[in-house]
């Protein structure tokens, strides 16, 4: 093992961040391997569902731009007790979304991502948004957080993270989705909103 | 997941539920406590406000879900195992900053203060079949050609716009002899990697975007350079009023220097030997030796 693979990838503050002064060159050589190896072998949600060649063109983007200006960057992180790598995570899929919003509007680079292309001019209904809100709100909270989850597009194993349930817990998290989703489809029924009639309006 | 409700209307209430809970703010709740709510040590007071948090913000969610993919026992073994590439130089601090050959370059009458000064840039090392220039659109595109053509293969550079447009080439766009003004990214990759050097080249704000020479808009000498490799040249085509122009090479790692006078219209110069075909290297397209831009820098992965 490297001295540099010897930051551990929890470490709240990895060894290079106290000799961005005293030897910037060797907290450059660390951070840049820290950050590459961190963020390939942990990708944060978003990131990870871009392409690799994206993937790979953000990671070196982020390390130059912490490590310009005398690592201006850098030196703004603040240790909050959670890993620097989730700080980088943070960053990364900002960026990401950054990216996605610059060229999403270009079909050759629409990602996977479950985001908000499903039924266009909806989020514009404010009526509508409006509805819905209060319909989430008479929901009880767990439940709520559940069926926000869920549309996020999470797997099971996300969810349970979540809801701060076991991973084994898919299929209570099937059948507890399968209820709220009910509930809230039934709030807005009667609260003057059929789906089928949102599905009609799509196009 | 959900068998009550067809995939359309499924869709359909993500979609709304999405919609009415953006949350996009960024959350109060210590990140200490996400933490722990990652490890599932919370009790269920907590709990409940992390989850109340985790409601409001879909970055928290993020957050938290990597986190969670960060305590994992085996990431710390993926961690290890992960490819790195070779770093490139620290930004700010490549040999050339401090290289008295390019500090010598010293601007053109007329020329914006800034135009002089040479923009170091530090490029992904990544995809090793490209290079990446920044600075004087033309040096940059010589130096990419120069880098990167192959024995037998031919490029015209055209560089005649009014835009001192950054220039980062595909080597495919160059094989054909493409011109700089026209690429087109035809791959999310490349497309990307064009944003990037352009963002960075717009965020750095140390260049105008002004070019010294214009409004000489007639580009009409044509120089053919022989680059040193069998059949390999380069065409460049300069602005008829250009003053004894030449092109200034210095390879960073040797601190040896080059110019390459191209004063004579058709005529190949020859392409001195030494200069390297790889490796980290500083261009200038000097008119009446001086730059007519920013030196260009170049790092190939």
């Amino acid at each position: 093992m490297s001295d540099t693979t010897a930051h551990q990838l929890t470490d709240a503050w990895p060894g290079f961040l106290d000799c961005l002064e005293t030897d910037p060159d060797r907290a450059w050589k660390e951070f840049h391997e820290f950050t590459w190896r961190a963020l390939r072998a942990v990708p944060p949600p978003v990131f990870r569902d871009l392409d690799p060649a994206v993937q790979e063109d953000l990671i070196a983007d982020i390390v130059v731009r912490c490590a310009e200006n005398e690592f201006r960057l850098l030196r703004g992180y603040r240790n909050q007790g959670i890993p620097f790598a989730g700080w980088l995570g943070r960053i990364v899929r900002n960026r990401a979304l950054d990216w996605i919003r610059r060229e999403g509007n270009r079909p050759e680079f629409q990602t996977g991502s479950p985001q908000d292309h499903d039924i266009p001019g909806l989020i514009d209904q404010k009526n509508l948004m409006a509805t819905v809100s209060d319909c989430l709100g008479r929901i009880r909270g767990r439940c709520r957080l559940l069926l926000v989850a869920a549309a996020d597009g999470l797997k099971p194993r996300e969810i349970a993270v979540v809801l701060g349930l076991p991973e084994d817990s898919g299929k209570k998290i099937s059948d507890d989705l399968r209820y709220c989703r009910r509930t809230l489809r039934q709030l807005l029924e009667e609260s003057g909103l059929a789906l089928d009639t949102v599905i009609a309006g799509e196009g | 997941m959900d068998s009550d409700m067809d995939p359309k209307a499924l869709a359909a209430l993500d979609a709304l539920i999405r919609a009415a809970t953006p949350g996009t703010a960024d959350s109060p709740l210590s990140r200490d406590l996400l933490l722990k709510y990652a490890r599932g040590e919370t009790t269920e007071a907590e709990a409940d406000q992390v989850q109340a948090a985790l409601m409001g913000s879909r970055e928290l969610r993020d957050e938290l879900l990597h986190l969670a993919d960060l305590l994992r026992p085996d990431a710390g073994a993926t961690f290890d195992s992960a490819e790195v590439p070779a770093p490139p130089p620290r930004p700010g601090t490549s040999s050339a900053t401090a290289d008295p050959a390019i500090v010598a370059l010293t601007p053109r009458p007329g020329t914006p203060p800034q135009a002089a000064k040479p923009l170091i840039v530090t490029l992904p090392p990544r995809r090793k079949k490209w290079v990446w220039g920044i600075g004087s659109g033309l040096a940059a595109a010589a130096a990419l050609v120069v880098l990167f053509l192959l024995p037998g293969e031919q490029a015209e550079i055209v560089w005649g716009g009014g835009e001192t447009l950054l220039v980062d080439q595909f080597e495919s766009d160059l094989s054909r002899g493409g011109s700089t003004d026209s690429l087109v990214p035809r791959t999310p990759a490349e497309a990307a990697t064009l944003a990037w050097v352009r963002r960075a080249f717009w965020d750095d704000g140390s260049l105008s975007l002004v070019d010294p020479v214009d409004p000489l808009a007639a580009w009409k000498r044509r120089v053919t350079i022989n680059l040193g490799k069998p059949a390999a040249v380069i065409t460049l085509l300069i602005p008829e009023a250009a003053e004894n122009p030449e092109i200034a090479w210095l390879d960073l790692d040797s601190r040896q220097s080059f110019r390459v006078p191209l004063a004579t219209d058709n005529v190949a110069a020859s392409w001195p030997m030494g200069v390297p075909a790889r490796g980290l290297v500083a261009v200038a397209f000097l008119l009446d030796g001086r730059p007519l831009a920013t030196p260009a820098v170049l790092v190939e992965p």
